[in-house]
């Protein structure tokens, strides 16, 4: 079946063939999420919570989109979201001990311990170090177009942009990538003399 | 060198396979005198080809069945259904649980139970606490009021936020948004949903997985989630508690946001820090992601305090406005409004 049929017939309810889907799309949107916060059980945490959303919102979903381009979106805002509560989270944290308070801020769940922050920024390869470097914006737009391989275009409906603002972000993404990879020495020509 | 920005976008989209012909003709007569933009169309080159030659990371094994068993649990429809064998409402309940009590953490409790038989006294207690559940959830939806589940798991204290979460609230709201979604959506629909006739179908073969309400993936639930709680009444000689949570103020604060007609509204209280992320339509057409964040009381206690964030899809996200709601709830007062006596908001922000 394809896509558009399983959709279909998710909506009416089938779990069956939502489930299809799920092992279908299952490794992009891992991959992507992995990408985009850096370990394995938050990607695993972040992928169910996409499906789980897509799920919810088949009732609503267009249909005349591709099921992935929509499934990529939720992936990625889920992603960021995340993001930036674990960055409050450990703004939160930094405050109170600041503060010269004797509370002691628990955090429970060590997932953002420095530890897990190394852990995420070494990663395999200079590159994934940059990725990882990124702001979220950029690393999710880079993701799409590199990883994902949308067309500007579908970016565009993908993110709820022009196309425009696509070109010019995926421009200047890259460009951000490519200062860190000179600065951390990846390439070998002098840096640029003007930045 | 001046001027090259232009160069390095027209760089870029060539590596996308995205130029004009004039585009690139132009290019190419700046590429052949300026080394600067040379170098950077090499390296952006290899950037892209590395990038496309990432290798795509393997899920863990079981990812699917993990998916799969949030979405069983995830199924609430209210349809009115005609009386069903006893053991399918308790199955029903348990699944209204589960996400009222949010998500698969709290699901095994009940799939024990399920799964250690369907004796009738399980069943006439489910079939009794799930009504109050959904009578509960309804109240929670339409008014200010918190269900117990709330105080003990979602709610927290200006003590509490500040130590971090109680251990049982971590365990419980792990990932949990308090549903002001779909699910009470769905619930406070129909009311008479409540009575034991009648009740929900975890999944029928003719029914869509989502409520026509709830449908969309962001949770359209502008008629609940946002809605602007009742504050409590109070009268002189009342009980001591006349003021609203630190969650109740931090709904009348997203609340107040520009209405707009394709919003959404997630609260969330994980680990301590409370906010609500609301993503509406922006003024020029694009989307906006509102992030309203309670920040603590005032030093006078007289004022939970919020700040809000927002980014939008177009422009970069600015960070600047702060909001206040006193105790007793009776209003949102934005820094630099009229209302804005001064002497309210700390001189420097709270970072």
């Amino acid at each position: 079946m394809t896509d558009q049929e399983l959709v279909q017939a998710a909506r009416q309810g089938d779990r069956e063939a939502f489930a299809q889907l799920v092992e279908e799309h299952q490794g992009r949107v891992y991959s992507l999420a992995f990408r985009m916060v850096g370990n394995p059980d938050d990607a695993a945490d972040l992928t169910q919570e996409a499906f789980l959303s897509a799920w919810r919102g088949l009732a609503g979903f267009d249909g005349r989109a591709a099921f992935s381009t929509w499934l990529y979106r939720l992936t990625t805002n889920a992603c960021i979201d995340f993001l930036r509560r674990e960055k409050r989270r450990a703004a939160l944290s930094f405050t109170l001990e600041e503060d010269g308070e004797e509370r002691q801020a628990e955090i429970s769940d060590e997932r953002w311990s420095p530890e897990r922050e190394l852990e995420r920024k070494e990663a395999r390869s200079a590159l994934e170090r940059g990725l990882a470097s990124l702001s979220p914006q950029h690393r999710q737009i880079l993701l799409l177009r590199e990883q994902e391989g949308l067309s500007y275009g579908e970016i565009a409906r993908c993110l709820d942009l022009e196309e425009g603002t696509v070109k010019s972000r995926i421009a200047r993404a890259r460009t951000a990538l490519r200062n860190f990879l000179r600065k951390s020495g990846n390439f070998s020509s002098p840096p640029p003399s003007k930045e | 060198m001046p001027g090259c920005d232009e160069y390095w976008e027209l760089i870029s989209a060539r590596l996308d396979g995205a130029l004009s012909p004039e585009e690139e003709a132009r290019l190419e007569a700046h590429l052949a005198s300026c080394p600067d933009c040379r170098a950077a169309e090499e390296e952006l080159s290899a950037i892209h080809r590395g990038l496309e030659a990432l290798p795509p990371i393997e899920p863990p094994a079981g990812l699917t069945e993990r998916i799969m068993a949030a979405v069983e649990a995830d199924a609430v429809v209210p349809l009115p259904v005609k009386k069903r064998a006893p053991w399918r409402k308790w199955l029903a309940s348990a699944a209204v649980l589960a996400v009222i009590l949010g998500g698969t953490a709290v699901l095994r409790p009940w799939q024990a139970l399920n799964a250690s038989g369907h004796s009738s006294d399980s069943t006439a207690s489910a079939a009794e606490m799930a009504p109050a559940m959904a009578e509960d959830t309804e109240r929670a939806a339409a008014g200010g009021e918190t269900p117990s589940e709330y105080s003990e798991a979602g709610v927290l204290s200006a003590e509490d936020t500040a130590a971090g979460a109680e251990p049982s609230a971590a365990a419980v709201s792990e990932k949990a948004v308090p549903p002001s979604g779909p699910v009470s959506s769905a619930l406070s629909s129909s009311p008479e949903e409540a009575a034991p006739e009648e009740y929900f179908a975890p999944f029928s073969a003719s029914s869509a997985p989502a409520s026509p309400d709830g449908g969309s993936s962001g949770s359209a639930g502008k008629a609940d989630g946002t809605s602007a709680p009742q504050p409590p009444q109070f009268t002189a000689g009342q009980e001591p508690q006349t003021s609203v949570t630190p969650r109740e103020a931090l709904e009348l604060a997203a609340a107040s946001l520009p209405e707009s007609s394709d919003r959404t509204a997630e609260y969330s209280d994980t680990d301590g820090v409370l906010f609500c992320t609301v993503r509406m339509a922006g003024e020029e057409g694009d989307r906006q992601t509102c992030t309203v964040t309670y920040d603590g009381l005032s030093s006078d206690g007289a004022y939970y305090l919020f700040s809000l964030s927002r980014e939008s899809q177009s422009k970069e996200p600015d960070e600047s406005t702060r909001c206040a709601v006193p105790t007793d709830g009776s209003s949102v007062i934005w820094e630099g409004d009229a209302s804005d006596s001064g002497g309210i908001f700390p001189a420097s922000p709270a970072q």
